[in-house]
């Protein structure tokens, strides 16, 4: 009898599966069945039957899933209307009695019909609740949609000092409202996707309708479409396919969990793309610049911003090519360092059994096995992490004549560098760039460095998010694009947006500079 | 694909392609024959290098819409016009690995000491074949962004030195060797200024024909304006005798660097500067002979010959040429004649054609 039932209940599945238009059946004993076993009777599946009405009952059943639901509504406005109040409103003349529970009992906001069983599933399963009447092969999808989320925590990653504090979460309504709260115009124009077949992931596209670049805002829509894939996850699966580039250590679409990096990109003409389930939100088109700079640049005066700025800058070719121009300096070209540091260099080095090159490569290594433990760990023996490092790896191996002084300074000073990029992706492409650059400084010295140098500048340039070269305004150069770069203009000298981004309605700001009052 | 690139980066890439190996060689052949009076050959050379470029310009028409090639074929007629591209292959093809084995040397010679210049040389054909498949648009993208460093090393270059160079050494100007003042233009014109007519492929490239004409003065007016400043500064502190003696005067030049007694002898930082000008017009070079091949025998796309070509061009390289002091003479004498005949008398028969054809 298992056995059959089993048997009978696959078939059931397959079939419906298989055709994805099954309409509902006027039998509520029928459906309830059928919905029951494509869900493999799930505990989490939740059926409630009830009669609407005493003077002419009707079988009515509710469906919902346990846990994605908000309870409060199903209990208090929901079953309490159709079980309690619908006695009274019996009394009115209402013929049809879909368009009277429709009209006077659902207390509630977003009510669609359903009448297939995909359709049914696409809203049972996002957390609406389906309300289905004996007689009739349509019923109705109640907006439910609730349960327990994390609420809006503060910012983890992207620390400022002066700013919002305010972070995504995992819930997508929330993120989504979070950016409308802080544009306030009709023109902030969201659509919604939903991809993943398995997944049916709830994916937004936020734009600025007459700022943002048309083609963009197309090319994105038919790239989401085209997506054909079982699941999303996190934002990064749909990065990886929209993006341009596929081979490139660089990347080309920004992400963010700060909501003021959004609301300004969003301003500035750029695309947002929220996925549910990850605080993480994209921003398309990203340049490279865009990775070297902070929301918290615009909070402070726009001199300390530049100089900040200027500082990244350096920190980003400190992080790249630190340990490589060491080595190179070392072995090709000693000439180049001063006589009193070559002859404290050779002094080190003496006892160290590495030429420079392993060395280096050897705590460079060790570094990263560092960071990646310490991310990995627990926060209560995270501390330990920090003591072995300091300790173990850092004083005892230059006392045991492992690794130079020298070389100790060299690696703490490249961590330090790669630690001030705001944008974590940025930061890892350094680290891996790096180890490149290594190896072409042990075998062609400085030569081997300007070489990858310019590779790597060839291939950045070569590189387009969404259309837009990678390194604009820098080259392709523009200097109406140099204000929001390496110097962070003041506001009132920024009266346009960035080039190429947004190609209409670019004017942002016709604010004249501040002056003293008159007549002192 | 069509490549699009702005008039500001092909002013760019005329200024990277005159500089090219040009600058490492200059002052001693301005020297040789203007002696203290080798930037007055300079300027002169500038000059009658923008009459070049006069001629060069005059070639192409303000259409947008044909490329240099249908251009010369629409002058001259099909077979004339693929004798002129065979020749200006060739011309150019001889430059292309001149220059790269110029580099290789210069670098194996004083920076890379047991390196062999032969993988110099393959490395940076390597990297050129990587810039040559991105495309003129990147590398004209890539030099849009190395431009300023070589800017300001030539500033930094020349502010350092300054102290060290003499009056006497430049004095008395136009007293001696006049006649050599004014034959050592014909050299100098002819590694600079007349290596420059493959540029007009790149012309047509540029989204505005008649910004681009204006932008190929410019670049050629400020690497004219760079090269006398640098063989000036040359003869002002090394001297005629010592720009003479070394290969490379201008990394001798670098060597005179002295700054807050901390920062010395970092030549090689200028030495890479002049890399990248080199670099670029080696990847040009590279480009046009690419899109040349493309053209000669039909191809869809100029890349399905671009490795080829890097391995011919490596073995040619290597092989080709003796020294450094043969390369010296090899400027001074066939190159020459070779140079005037491609790139000036050839370029002005063309222009002639095209001012009767207009009228």
């Amino acid at each position: 009898m298992q056995f059959r039932s089993k048997k009978k209940q696959k078939a059931i599945v397959e079939n419906i599966s298989k055709d994805h238009n099954v309409p509902l059946s006027t039998d509520l004993t029928e459906n309830s069945r059928i919905i029951s076993n494509m869900l493999g009777e799930s505990v989490d599946f939740v059926s409630r039957s009830f009669m609407i009405g005493v003077q002419k009952p009707v079988k009515a059943q509710l469906f919902y899933i346990d846990g994605i639901v908000d309870s409060v509504i199903i209990h208090h406005d929901l079953l309490k209307g159709l079980m309690i109040e619908s006695r009274e409103a019996e009394q009115s003349n209402q013929i049809d009695r879909l368009e009277l529970l429709e009209k006077h009992l659902l207390a509630i906001g977003m009510v669609n019909h359903v009448e297939t069983i995909t359709d049914l599933f696409k809203h049972l399963l996002s957390g609406d609740s389906i309300l289905l009447i004996d007689g009739y092969a349509k019923g109705f999808s109640l907006d439910t949609r609730g349960g327990e989320n994390r609420g809006i925590a503060s910012v983890t990653t992207q620390e400022v000092v002066r700013g919002p504090k305010e972070a995504f979460s995992e819930r997508i309504n929330l993120n989504i409202a979070l950016i409308r709260r802080k544009i306030k115009d009709p023109n902030l124009w969201m659509k919604n996707y939903k991809i993943g077949n398995k997944t049916q992931t709830d994916v937004t596209v936020a734009y600025l309708n007459g700022v943002a670049n048309d083609d963009i805002v197309q090319e994105l829509d038919k790239r989401l479409k085209d997506i054909d894939i079982d699941s999303i996850l996190e934002g990064a699966y749909i990065e990886e396919l929209v993006q341009d580039g596929v081979y490139t250590p660089f990347p080309t679409v920004y992400n963010t969990e700060r909501p003021d990096t959004i609301a300004a990109g969003i301003l500035e003409g750029k695309i947002a793309i929220f996925v549910d389930g990850t605080p993480f939100v994209l921003l398309i088109p990203a340049l490279f610049i865009d990775f070297l700079q902070s929301s918290e640049d615009y909070y402070q005066r726009a001199d300390i911003a530049t100089f900040i700025r200027v500082l990244r800058t350096i920190s980003f070719f400190l992080a790249l090519l630190t340990p490589s121009l060491y080595i190179a300096l070392t072995i090709f070209h000693q000439e180049m360092v001063p006589t009193t540091l070559l002859i404290s260099l050779a002094a080190q080095r003496e006892g160290i059994p590495f030429p420079a090159f392993i060395e280096a490569v050897l705590m460079e290594f060790t570094f990263e096995l560092l960071r990646e433990a310490g991310i990995r760990l627990p926060s209560t023996v995270g501390s330990a992490i920090s003591i072995v490092g300091a300790l173990v790896l850092g004083q005892a191996a230059v006392d045991a004549g492992i690794v130079s002084a020298m070389m100790v300074i060299i690696v703490s000073f490249t961590a330090i560098s790669s630690f001030v990029f705001p944008s974590y992706n940025l930061a890892i492409t350094v680290r891996m760039l790096r180890f490149g650059y290594m190896l072409l400084a042990a075998t062609l010295g400085l030569y081997g460095i300007f070489t990858g140098l310019i590779i790597m500048v060839l291939h950045m340039v070569s590189l387009r998010s969404f259309g837009v070269p990678y390194l604009t305004p820098l080259g392709p150069f523009s200097l109406s694009g140099q204000k929001d770069v390496f110097v962070r203009a003041p506001f009132w000298l920024q009266r346009t947006r960035q080039p190429l981004q947004s190609q209409k309605n670019i004017v942002r700001n016709q604010t004249d500079s501040p002056q003293p009052p008159k007549g002192r | 694909m069509k490549e699009v690139i702005s008039a500001k980066q092909f002013a760019i890439l005329v200024f990277m392609n005159t500089l090219g190996t040009a600058v490492v060689f200059i002052p001693t052949i301005a020297t040789r024959y203007g002696g203290e009076n080798g930037w007055v050959t300079l300027i002169l050379s500038s000059i009658a290098g923008l009459a070049t470029i006069f001629i060069y310009i005059k070639i192409l028409d303000n259409n947008n819409q044909l490329n240099f090639f249908q251009i010369i074929e629409g002058l001259v007629g099909q077979l004339i016009a693929k004798v002129i591209f065979v020749l200006m292959f060739l011309f150019t093809y001889i430059s292309a690995i001149g220059n790269v084995w110029a580099l290789s040397q210069f670098i194996s010679l004083q920076i890379l000491m047991e390196t062999p210049a032969e993988i110099i040389a393959l490395i940076t054909l390597l990297s050129s074949l990587i810039a040559v498949r991105y495309g003129i648009e990147s590398i004209s993208r890539a030099c849009e962004i190395f431009f300023p460093f070589t800017i300001v090393s030539l500033v930094l270059l020349t502010l350092f030195v300054l102290p060290e160079a003499r009056m006497e050494n430049i004095q008395p100007i136009m007293q001696f060797q006049q006649a050599g003042t004014f034959v050592g233009v014909i050299p100098v014109l002819a590694i600079t200024f007349l290596e420059l007519f493959y540029m007009l492929v790149i012309c047509t490239s540029v989204n505005n024909r008649k910004a681009a004409k204006k932008a190929f003065f410019i670049g050629g007016l400020l690497a004219g304006f760079s090269m006398t400043i640098v063989t000036l500064a040359c003869i002002a502190v090394l001297g005629v005798g010592g720009t003479l003696r070394h290969t490379y005067p201008i990394y001798v030049l670098g060597q005179n660097i002295r700054f807050a007694n901390f920062f010395e002898r970092i030549e090689v930082l200028v030495a890479f500067i002049w890399f990248f000008t080199i670099f670029f017009k080696v990847c040009t070079s590279i480009y046009f002979l690419n899109r040349t091949g493309q053209h000669l025998f039909n191809f869809k796309s100029y890349k399905v010959i671009t490795i080829p070509l890097t391995i011919f061009a490596f073995a040619s390289a290597i092989t080709n040429f003796l020294s450094v002091l043969s390369d010296l003479k090899l400027i001074n004498s066939t190159y020459v004649v070779f140079a005037l005949f491609i790139g000036l008398i050839i370029p002005f028969i063309l222009a002639v054609v095209r001012v009767f054809k207009k009228t």
